[in-house]
């Protein structure tokens, strides 16, 4: 491998239900605006690549990546896309840089999930000859993995709200978030119920946004910046499609990715060896299950540990101190915002929300019915 | 021997839609508010390089200039020359309305007076042999009632002698 694969710069709009005056690719040519602003480069001169990250079912185009090119300059250059979470846009930026076939890229996701019906999209990902018809959609998806998931741990709603009161408190700090709240237990409970057991604070809103990277080789990033943000570990796994193949309450996956993931960063313990974790909960009840996966604690303790508010902001080991997708991230941006928040708090930008003193994160996107595939990465500031 | 037919299994009838409700953005809003309003076409200018896009562009594609300076959109057209054209011979059903594609089609790529870009629009014309490069063109703007703000605010482009 040609070096290490340093993340430069990150930028990202702000989120929100509806952004009623931005064209898809407004928000494609803010963002980017901005990450090259902030990484002090030419988007002509330097970037040698762009990869985009989007859903042709989402933009209500085939080939979503289309338009971009000229937005972001990058007709007659490298170009491609990821239709999926946008962290594997990033571990796929990392690959470009780490193959040695470029020295700096551009990685940039948007969706508009106003635009359109999202539980119509959902369903039209369910297995079409003989699920579809059911009318599954990622929530009820949720709420049966949920279900088995309080079956099998004894885990219980209150600590999924718990969640929910963490991750919309912490997006209160959070310039970019779009639902800040102070809520309490039983108002996330008592909120709308949308599929037992959960209801509608326990659900990321609807959500408009982007947010992009640029990522560069070692040379190249240690000019632009005194304090390049290093991946230092990516694992990416896929589930069975289908949730009857799968127990529920686990996610295999998950845990095989952050275990490829952790030994090339040289993690041996992962709730001790990280400082902060920037997660993808699409629903409440996931950030625990996804803590497990992560190894961050036991099988079936993903309740426990929201319990012992180790992972408050101000608590040993903060996950989510962004706010987390609960406060509204669009789908196929929100591994990216992981990513871009991962590298502001390593870099000493994170603003209000900053964890003192954090030197390794990790980031996890995922994607898909229950949490079908997932991609981990570590990042570190600093070391040779 | 004859191939032994094989018999046709179950299948299964099904329809995609999706309703979509795209945000047109600042430049192009502008674009269609223009049309729609005073039925005038303009075209936005690249501060940098000065080339006049009409269809619009929110940002110059070689330059990355930001093209929303209201002040330096020019109006173009309606007239304008045709630099090429294809014809549709074959309908299909067409997703956005739902209706069969109506033959023979024409469609041209067409510069508008005064623009720097060209855009393509549906030819009056049909016939093959009445159709030359470089001919004059001309916009039939919809009557103001019927504008929605949309591209078929235009209804074609008819030929003109010049």
């Amino acid at each position: 491998m040609a070096g290490r694969a340093g993340i430069v710069a990150a930028s990202m709009t702000k989120f929100e239900a509806a952004k009623p005056y931005q064209h898809l690719m407004d928000l494609v040519l803010e963002v980017t605006d901005k990450v090259v602003e902030a990484a002090g480069i030419s988007l002509k001169d330097d970037v040698e690549a762009v990869i985009s990250c989007s859903q042709d079912h989402w933009d209500g185009r085939t080939i979503s990546s289309m338009p971009i090119p000229d937005i972001v300059c990058s007709h007659l250059k490298d170009e491609s896309k990821v239709a999926g979470d946008g962290a594997y846009a990033a571990l796929y930026g990392a690959m470009h840089i780490l193959s040695g076939d470029n020295k700096l890229v551009l990685v940039v996701s948007h969706c508009a999930e106003s635009h359109t019906d999202g539980t119509m999209i959902e369903n039209w990902s369910i297995d079409h000859i003989f699920h579809r018809m059911l009318g599954l959609d990622y929530t009820i998806g949720g709420a049966m993995q949920a279900r088995r998931y309080m079956d099998k741990y004894k885990v219980t709603p209150e600590q999924f709200a718990k969640i929910v009161v963490k991750n919309k408190g912490n997006a209160r700090k959070n310039v970019y978030a779009q639902e800040a709240m102070e809520l309490t237990v039983d108002q996330v409970l008592k909120s709308r119920m949308l599929a037992d057991p959960i209801t509608e604070l326990q659900k990321k809103p609807v959500s408009d946004g982007a947010c992009a990277l640029i990522i560069a080789s070692e040379e190249v990033a240690k000019k632009l910046t005194p304090n390049p943000v290093w991946i230092t570990g990516a694992g990416n796994c896929y589930e069975f499609h289908n949730p009857g193949d799968r127990d529920l309450a686990e996610c295999d996956a998950l845990v095989k990715a952050a275990k490829k993931a952790y030994k090339m960063a040289g993690i041996g313990n992962p709730a001790k060896d990280i400082d902060l974790v920037e997660l993808s909960e699409n629903y409440a009840y996931q950030e625990m299950l996804w803590t497990e996966g992560l190894g961050l604690c036991g099988k079936g303790d993903g309740g426990k540990l929201i319990d012992s508010g180790k992972t408050q902001i101000k608590g040993e080991l903060p996950v989510n101190p962004s706010g987390g997708l609960l406060s509204g991230i669009p789908v196929t941006v929100a591994g990216m915002t992981r990513v871009a928040e991962a590298v502001w708090q390593l870099q000493g930008k994170a603003g209000e929300h900053q964890v003192q003193g954090a030197k390794r994160a990790v980031v996890h996107g995922c994607d898909g019915l229950c949490g079908q595939m997932h991609c981990v990465l570590v990042l570190e500031k600093g070391g040779k | 021997m004859k191939p032994k037919v094989q018999e046709e299994l179950i299948y299964l009838d099904m329809t995609l839609k999706l309703p979509f409700k795209w945000r047109t953005g600042e430049t192009m809003g502008e674009f269609f508010r223009e049309l729609k309003e005073n039925g005038i076409l303009y075209a936005n200018q690249c501060p940098t390089c000065g080339r006049a896009f009409c269809l619009p562009k929110t940002v110059c594609t070689r330059d990355h200039t930001r093209c929303t300076e209201r002040s330096k959109w020019i109006p173009v057209g309606p007239k304008g020359t045709l630099v090429t054209f294809f014809m549709a011979e074959q309908s299909f059903l067409l997703p956005t309305t739902g209706e069969m594609l109506k033959i023979p089609f024409a469609v041209g790529i067409i510069l508008l007076d005064g623009a720097m870009v060209t855009l393509q629009h549906q030819l009056e014309e049909t016939d093959t042999e009445k159709i030359k490069p470089f001919m004059r063109v001309e916009a039939v703007i919809k009557p103001k009632e019927e504008r929605k703000g949309n591209i078929y605010d235009i209804v074609h482009f008819k030929t003109i002698n010049e």
